[in-house]
């Protein structure tokens, strides 16, 4: 289900020109925001990199650079989608000094952790499906897979948050989906 | 030309994250789902993902808004008084970087009153066997005006070195 509807979204309250406040967002705006988006922020990060320890660490740092950026805008849906490209900015400064990026799911939640009652075997398979399936799948298009079908974004969102050119999100995610979608199949990609 | 999306996509997903996939869907979605390539991808691929941020989304433990808040402060607040002080740390080393240069321009353009001065101050201190003979050597101008600069500037430097040290204070 989609976090909140859009016409729910409430512009934050701007913080006084003259106080010394570091931030322009206050503090219930962002206690407000950060309860809608930091669930989702940390298991879009999660999700992508493979690690729960990085999502900790990139989720933190990603709010303070969202909270010290000079935003132009304050409606919900820009601010979770600068949010979000900050955090994928984050994740590929991570990668490109020379972290690995391959390997997904080593340290996410093990099956055997939850709660019996959400152990099915129905539940143990998919699980193991969706992480094999992240494992063979290279970061950007987990990110698109991510964003598409988890966060429920448009091919407009989807570009604002990855930083890309609408125009080639359409042709990057068919691609992306026609590749898992033969892993899934047991396909020789 | 090979087709890269449906207009049925978005019906399929939104029946996904709406819990409705596949028992609860339009029997007719379903069966375009079967027949289409593209949306049968969109079926394969989202109730997959949906399903397990649904239940994963449940067990995550961020920290605590409070906490990411002061954080972010803390952090801001340093970068801040770094900002403010970096002009100081420039200015200081700015600073450092002349006087270095002075002193080296200095030293090169009296370079050769320095050693004859240091040259008659050894020969007269070796004819007499005793320190106190070199020094009426080095007091006579022109050797005289170079050990007046050097008093002035470590006078300079004493001064400039308190005056930094009580303004950070």
């Amino acid at each position: 289900m989609p976090e909140m509807a859009l016409s729910n979204s409430e512009p934050f309250a701007l913080a006084a020109e003259a106080s010394d406040e570091p931030f322009k967002m206050d503090e219930d705006s962002f206690r407000a925001f950060y309860g809608r988006t930091s669930r989702p922020l940390w298991h879009y990060l999660a999700r992508v990199s493979g690690s729960r320890v990085l999502a900790d660490d990139l989720l933190q740092e990603a709010y303070y650079r969202f909270l010290r950026a000079d935003l132009k805008d304050t409606s919900e849906l820009y601010l979770k989608n600068y949010l979000f490209r900050t955090a994928t900015n984050l994740l590929r400064d991570h990668w490109r000094r020379g972290y690995r990026a391959s390997s997904v799911s080593l340290d996410l939640p093990a099956v055997e952790a939850l709660p019996d009652r959400d152990r099915t075997a129905d539940d143990v398979q998919r699980r193991s499906d969706l992480a094999r399936l992240f494992e063979r799948l290279k970061p950007r298009e987990r990110e698109l897979l991510w964003q598409a079908y988890a966060e429920g974004a448009s091919h407009k969102e989807i570009a604002e948050r990855l930083g890309l050119r609408p125009g080639s999100i359409r042709l990057m995610l068919f691609r992306a989906r026609h590749k898992a979608a033969r892993l899934l199949r047991g396909r020789k990609v | 030309m090979k087709r890269i999306e449906c207009e049925r996509e978005a019906e399929i997903l939104d029946a996904v994250r709406c819990g409705r996939w596949p028992r609860l869907a339009e029997p007719e979605l379903v069966r375009h789902a079967h027949e289409c390539p593209i949306c049968s991808e969109v079926a394969l691929i989202a109730p997959l993902i949906c399903e397990h941020r649904d239940a994963e989304l449940a067990e995550v433990a961020v920290p605590s808004a409070g906490f990411v808040w002061w954080k972010a402060e803390l952090l801001a607040r340093r970068a801040d008084a770094e900002r403010a002080t970096k002009p100081i740390a420039i200015v200081e080393k700015i600073g450092a970087a002349i006087g270095l240069v002075a002193l080296v321009s200095i030293i090169l353009s009296h370079w050769h009153v320095l050693i004859f001065g240091f040259r008659q101050a050894w020969t007269a201190w070796r004819e007499d066997f005793g320190v106190h003979a070199a020094y009426p050597a080095l007091w006579q101008p022109p050797y005289s005006s170079l050990l007046l600069l050097a008093a002035a500037a470590c006078f300079a430097l004493v001064v400039v070195t308190i005056f930094l040290a009580r303004a950070e204070e």
